[in-house]
């Protein structure tokens, strides 16, 4: 229990500076929001007003002691471009980002585990080699250039799939495959990896003294204790595909957090970015917290 | 050296650290075998010198310089006369990925470079000098690893008005964490050693002692995440540009490349396919030479 809190405790302060770290960063973003704003041919006074409206002109400890005070009550603030509420913004384009992320992870972790478990009982052979070479050149690739290969064959050459745009399952095939393929490469050396390493150990041997079937050996022994890198390393593919889901909805014209990004840094709109940063970390740091939490049930040895 | 290569330590490594549980080399892992096949090196080396070369002369490399527009071949599709085809103003594309190489890799080293420098000097003062500002040093790597990389890449960016320096600090930005967590291991690990009580016994300086003694057996370490991160900051800066804010748009770069090749997908595969296989041949060879060299290193280590 006091393992439990104490990361709790790390987790909440590991947020709250990143809150500060993203606010210092955007204070120092180039521009004035009140100009972008008012618009073309707007009066002096006009200007001044929509500043002051703003708050952008008030000193930094300022602004971040109103921002910290609203954060802490929920707020998380007023778009600068549409006056709408950020938090309200952030929940209308979560779900597609999400369902982007889900598809992904999943596809990752079925993809990856199953070349990795194949690899490693293969370690050496052909058909080894062969996916450590797949996985080599797909791992190096720009998920979006990825993402533009698979529009040219089965959008543009074959037409089995829309490019562009979301809303049906066809149009999440695409750009899931792009981020999921990077994503299910890494997972593959890290299981083989681990897979290895067990397949190396000496109560394999004891096992298959005492009769057990191969199979049974993989999936209940090895996969198991193979288990711990692989769900750590889950937290960072994660992380990446954070970061992946802006670049590839950028590329498949996709609504979702990553357009807030990109439409937020060409609109200034200083609120919007921070709070979408803001909720990523805040996903980040929680799914990473979950992985630490769960090496205990994974593991009776690990002490928590 | 060895203690981050064994997965099973990194998950205890895991456990003690902090949360995001960043495996140190974890996400770097090998690529056994592969390199060891005949000609696979010498052929990455080549690959690489081949660009590096791109990078310094490209006037002597390419067929065509980046500004021969020639309107009588708009969008060709590659041929005898222009190997990877021509873009919307006739431009020659493996021309323009030539010249692309320049901004690129240079991107690349000296994101690399900045972030050797700051997360060594990090690590090193970090895992010597213990204490209060260990601790310092280390939550504020947990603060910035917080925030999803690539989203701190692109607020950064766009916090120092996009353009070339503005895309290396950001790519610096992801890398100096990762630094200062090996160096800051592999310290740790070195101070025990009884040579560096000896040199404190005969009065050396903390300052001589960190430079002359420790410094040369964080090499190593520096080295292979170096030779390996350069095939990310190639990855991530390219992301950078794809998303319109990276490198200034009057020199060519194959992240800039890519994105206008993305315009003209549906009726030039040609466009966006060339400046992709440059960044992913590079990644490759990188990878692999990085990879060759770890396990060197790795074991000379285990042989000390």
């Amino acid at each position: 229990m006091g393992f439990v809190l104490q990361r709790l405790g790390h987790a909440l302060f590991v947020i709250f500076g990143a809150v500060t770290l993203v606010f210092l960063i955007l204070y120092w973003l180039p521009g004035d929001p009140a100009l972008l704003v008012a618009g073309d041919g707007a009066s002096p006074q006009t200007i001044a007003d929509i500043r002051a409206q703003l708050g952008t002109t008030r000193p930094l400890w300022e602004q971040y002691g109103v921002y910290l005070w609203h954060l802490a009550h929920g707020d998380l603030g007023i778009s600068f471009t549409t006056n709408e509420p950020v938090l309200s913004k952030i929940l209308a384009q979560l779900p597609p980002s999400l369902a982007l992320t889900l598809s992904t992870s999943l596809f990752a972790i079925c993809v990856g585990t199953a070349l990795g478990l194949l690899a490693a009982v293969h370690e050496g052979k052909t058909l080894d080699r062969l996916i450590q070479t797949v996985t080599l050149a797909i791992t190096a690739m720009p998920v979006f250039w990825v993402g533009m290969l698979l529009i040219l064959l089965f959008s543009v050459r074959l037409r089995w799939l829309p490019a562009l745009g979301n809303g049906s399952f066809k149009q999440l095939v695409l750009p899931t495959l792009a981020l999921g393929f990077n994503a299910a490469g890494q997972l593959q050396r890290m299981v083989r990896g681990s897979v290895i390493e067990v397949l190396h150990e000496p109560f394999l041997a004891t096992l298959r003294g005492a009769g057990l079937r191969e199979r049974a050996i993989l999936w209940r022994h090895v996969l198991r204790n193979a288990l711990i890198p692989i769900v750590t390393f889950l937290g960072v593919i994660m992380g990446q595909l954070l970061a992946g889901v802006v670049v590839i909805e950028t590329l498949f014209a996709r609504q979702g957090l990553g357009r807030l990004i990109v439409d937020g840094l060409s609109n200034k709109d200083i609120p919007v970015l921070q709070g979408v940063v803001l909720f990523a970390a805040l996903f980040y740091v929680l799914f990473n917290l979950l992985i630490d939490l769960s090496y205990g049930w994974i593991d009776r040895r690990t002490q928590l | 050296m060895s203690d981050t290569s064994l997965p099973r330590t990194r998950a205890l490594v895991a456990k003690t650290t902090t949360t995001p549980p960043f495996a140190l080399l974890g996400s770097l892992l090998p690529i056994r075998q592969l390199h060891r096949l005949p000609l696979v090196l010498p052929l990455a080396g080549l690959v690489v010198l081949l660009l590096v070369a791109c990078a310094i002369a490209p006037d002597l490399i390419a067929p065509y310089a980046p500004t021969d527009f020639d309107y009588n071949a708009i969008l060709n599709p590659p041929g005898l006369h222009h190997l990877f085809g021509t873009d919307a103003y006739g431009r020659d594309v493996a021309s323009l990925v030539v010249y692309g190489a320049r901004s690129s890799i240079l991107m690349a080293a000296g994101a690399i470079l900045l972030g050797m420098t700051a997360g060594g000097a990090m690590g090193l003062v970090a895992g010597y000098a213990g204490g209060w500002l260990d601790q310092l040093l280390m939550r504020l790597v947990d603060i910035w690893i917080s925030v999803p990389p690539m989203l701190l890449a692109l607020i950064i960016a766009a916090a120092l008005q996009g353009g070339y320096g503005a895309t290396i600090i950001a790519v610096t930005s992801m890398i100096v964490p990762r630094f200062a967590r090996v160096i800051r291991a592999q310290v740790i690990a070195v101070k025990a050693r009884p040579f560096i009580l000896a040199a404190r016994t005969l009065g050396a300086s903390p300052s001589w002692i960190l430079l002359r003694h420790v410094l040369p057996h964080t090499l190593p370490q520096l080295l292979v995440l170096s030779t390996l991160g350069m095939a990310e900051a190639v990855l991530i800066g390219a992301s950078l540009s794809f998303i319109g804010l990276g490198v200034v748009t009057d020199r060519p770069d194959w992240g800039f490349l890519l994105s206008q090749g993305r315009d003209y997908l549906t009726v030039a595969w040609w466009y966006a396919t060339f400046p992709g296989l440059a960044i992913t041949s590079l990644a490759v060879s990188v990878n692999l030479l990085g990879d060759a060299l770890r396990q060197r290193l790795d074991g000379r280590a285990n042989r000390e």
